[in-house]
């Protein structure tokens, strides 16, 4: 019996060593080979020369705007329709829900060729405006952003609370600012970041409606340089990571609340 | 004229009526409690009282102003959770105190109110402690200081104890009681426990299918039931069948016995009708009495099995082919019967009440079953 427990957690830490050498190693051969820049050291000269172009900034501060945009309007859009469907109208639930995986199903190519058919000409005239790669990127974020916001709302008993509030004298506004949203901080930040995520690196969309996005640049570096594109990766890479650690970090000490992640525990 | 009233309320969910035609008035200062079976209506009746919910028809008024429009927001009414219902994201201090800034108290009044709170429900200590650091019991007790922290008009409680384990229960309900006596505060209770709403209420309304079947003191309730229904919901019952044989003299013969009751008999000459008797009107007959007194009934019945209820101890015997409950209180001196005697016992005649054939019977704690023997 002792034996056979021993083999057990020997066997579960040869599988968790497998796994993490799964994902770390590419990781560390990219990280390895953005060092290579300069012919026989290792050096930092891909980091400086990706800070060194303009553009790197540009498009990297281009996309953080349309970036908050999209979060702003997302948020502004979902959350009150997330709590309305959850609060009035829970049958309409699945519907909405398939509704949400939509842009999984339909690959941007066709969403942005709709896109700029469809407003191509006045009075719609709005492919040249940014308002529409936001609405693009809403579209893009809204599974992250309506996961996330439903399963905040789910684990927190939105109805009694709505209704304890109520008969304590609350209006919708008391109602959503004192009493929901702050009970939804997890799922809001989780929801920020994954579309900030999804945005900063989205490549379709900006194309085919010719912005100076950052994932079009990083685009352009991979096809033209060699060493660049892998620090590239690594920087997105600890931004991604860089977020995730930010959600752990905010949301530490709200009470009851669990990291969620696009409405995964 | 009550301080609340309900008129005619009928609520429906699509095709499914769910309240009748219910009235019903509760007094200023009164505890009044809805008791019934699940899914009677009890919920739905508060939430339409709260305004929660809005009925179909009828009429509900508070202090004489028809509210049945209003919206729970300004109805100024209190209301008290299943699952205690407190803001995860507020400490004690600012759950209590939730209802006092939308009201707009002035700070100093407000920290006031919700220390005073804190001592009702003696809890000064926990004010910066949140929801989850407490134990349910606790919080469904910050639950009711916040509802009465606003000075409600009434205060409307859906089953508050049930999430709890029994010895709290019974701790908190004795909470409820004292601080709605102190405050003198109109309280609506919903519970389908009759042990607490008998040991609670001043009024209670025994609720079934969507109605109201009838309302009075836990005294009244108990004693004087006024439907079948009723008789059986509340307590334990002994029914025993038999035919009429006098329904002059309310003579009945029950399995060859024949016993007499005070019900009017009238109409039911010669048929079958069903007698109910609580387990406590009964007690084992003296020696001297075979005579029978004019007012006693004596049958003899054979003894099943005993059961240890704390206080009192429940006889099992069989009549005929039914199951009969006898209680008796609790001493060393008691002589238990074994399988197989034969006990004699004896009622009052007035302890024994008609049942008319047909009549409906609440299943749940109600009769004499065979599970119950077990
Ligand atoms: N929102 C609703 N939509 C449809 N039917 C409902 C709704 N609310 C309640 N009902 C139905 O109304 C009936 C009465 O429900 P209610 O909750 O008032 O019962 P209750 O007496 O409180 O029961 P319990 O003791 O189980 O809580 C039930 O049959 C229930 O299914
Ligand atoms: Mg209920």
């Amino acid at each position: 019996m002792k034996n056979g427990g021993a083999t057990r957690k020997a066997m579960s830490w040869f599988w968790l060593i497998i796994g993490l050498l799964y994902f770390f190693i590419p990781l560390l051969s990219t990280f390895l080979f953005s060092l290579k820049g300069k012919k026989g050291v290792l050096s930092f000269v891909a980091y400086q020369h990706v800070f060194a172009d303009p553009k790197f900034l540009q498009s990297f501060l281009f996309s953080l705007q349309m970036s908050v945009y999209t979060i702003i309007v997302g948020l502004v859009l979902i959350v009150p329709t997330a709590i309305l469907i959850n609060l009035k109208i829970p049958k309409a639930k699945p519907v909405i829900e398939l509704f949400s995986l939509m842009p999984f199903v339909i690959p941007p190519v066709v969403l942005a060729f709709g896109l700029i058919k469809f407003y191509a000409n006045p009075p719609l005239a709005l492919v040249s405006s940014p308002a529409l790669l936001v609405a693009g990127y809403v579209v893009i974020s809204f599974p992250y952003i309506y996961r996330s916001v439903d399963t905040g709302l789910t684990s927190m008993d939105l109805k009694v609370l709505t209704e304890a509030a109520q008969s304590l004298g609350a209006g919708w506004l008391s109602i959503l600012f004192k009493v929901i949203l702050p009970n939804l901080r997890t799922a809001l930040l989780s929801a920020t970041f994954l579309t900030f995520a999804t945005v900063i690196g989205e490549l379709t969309l900006a194309v085919l409606l010719a912005w100076p996005a950052f994932g079009p640049y990083m685009a352009h570096v991979g096809r033209d340089l060699a060493y660049e594109p892998a620090a590239l990766a690594i920087l997105s890479f600890m931004m991604t990571w860089g977020s995730i650690s930010l959600i752990q970090f905010l949301s530490r000490g709200i009470p009851g609340a669990k990291s969620e992640i696009g409405g995964l525990h | 004229m009550g301080f609340i009233e309900l008129h005619e309320i009928t609520k429906s969910f699509a095709n499914n009526t769910v309240v009748k035609n219910l009235s019903l008035s509760v007094e200023e200062g009164k505890f009044l409690s809805f008791l019934g079976g699940s899914g009677c209506g009890k919920t739905t009746t508060l939430r339409m009282i709260a305004g929660f919910e809005t009925p179909t028809s009828g009429r509900i008024l508070i202090e004489g102003k028809d509210v049945s429009r209003v919206p729970p927001a300004r109805r100024n009414l209190g209301m008290v959770f299943q699952n205690y219902a407190l803001f995860p994201n507020m400490t004690v201090r600012k759950n209590i105190a939730f209802g006092l800034k939308i009201a707009k108290v002035p700070a100093q009044e407000m920290h006031a109110r919700v220390d005073e709170m804190l001592a009702l429900i003696h809890m000064e200590n926990y004010g910066d402690r949140y929801p989850h650091q407490l134990s349910g019991g606790q919080q469904q007790r910050v639950a009711l200081a916040r509802a009465i922290a606003v000075r409600p008009k009434a205060l409307l409680l859906d089953e508050p104890l049930s999430a709890l384990d029994a010895k709290i229960r019974v701790q908190l309900r004795d909470d409820i009681r004292n601080i709605q006596q102190e405050l003198g505060i109109t309280t609506i209770y919903v519970t389908h426990d009759q042990e607490e709403a008998m040991s609670i209420s001043d009024q209670i309304a025994v609720m079934r299918n969507g109605g109201i079947e009838q309302v009075g003191t836990p005294f009244d309730i108990y004693n004087t039931p006024a439907t079948s229904y009723v008789a059986s919901f509340i307590g334990t019952l002994n029914l025993l069948e038999g035919y009429v044989v006098d329904a002059a003299l309310g003579k009945v013969d029950l399995n060859g016995t024949t016993v007499r009751t005070v019900s009017d008999l009238r109409g039911f000459e010669g048929k079958k009708i069903r007698l109910t008797v609580r387990p406590e009107a009964l007690s084992v007959a003296r020696q001297d009495d075979a005579g029978s007194a004019s007012d006693v009934n004596n049958i003899t019945g054979t003894a099943e099995r005993v059961k240890f209820l704390g206080s009192t101890v429940r006889f099992v015997m069989k009549f005929g082919e039914t199951y009969m409950f006898m209680d008796r209180f609790n001493s060393s001196q008691l002589v238990l019967p074994k399988k197989g005697d034969s006990i004699r016992v004896s009622f009052a005649i007035d302890a024994c009440r008609l049942l008319p054939e047909g009549d409906a019977i609440a299943m749940p704690g109600s009769g004499v079953s065979d599970e119950m023997i077990q």
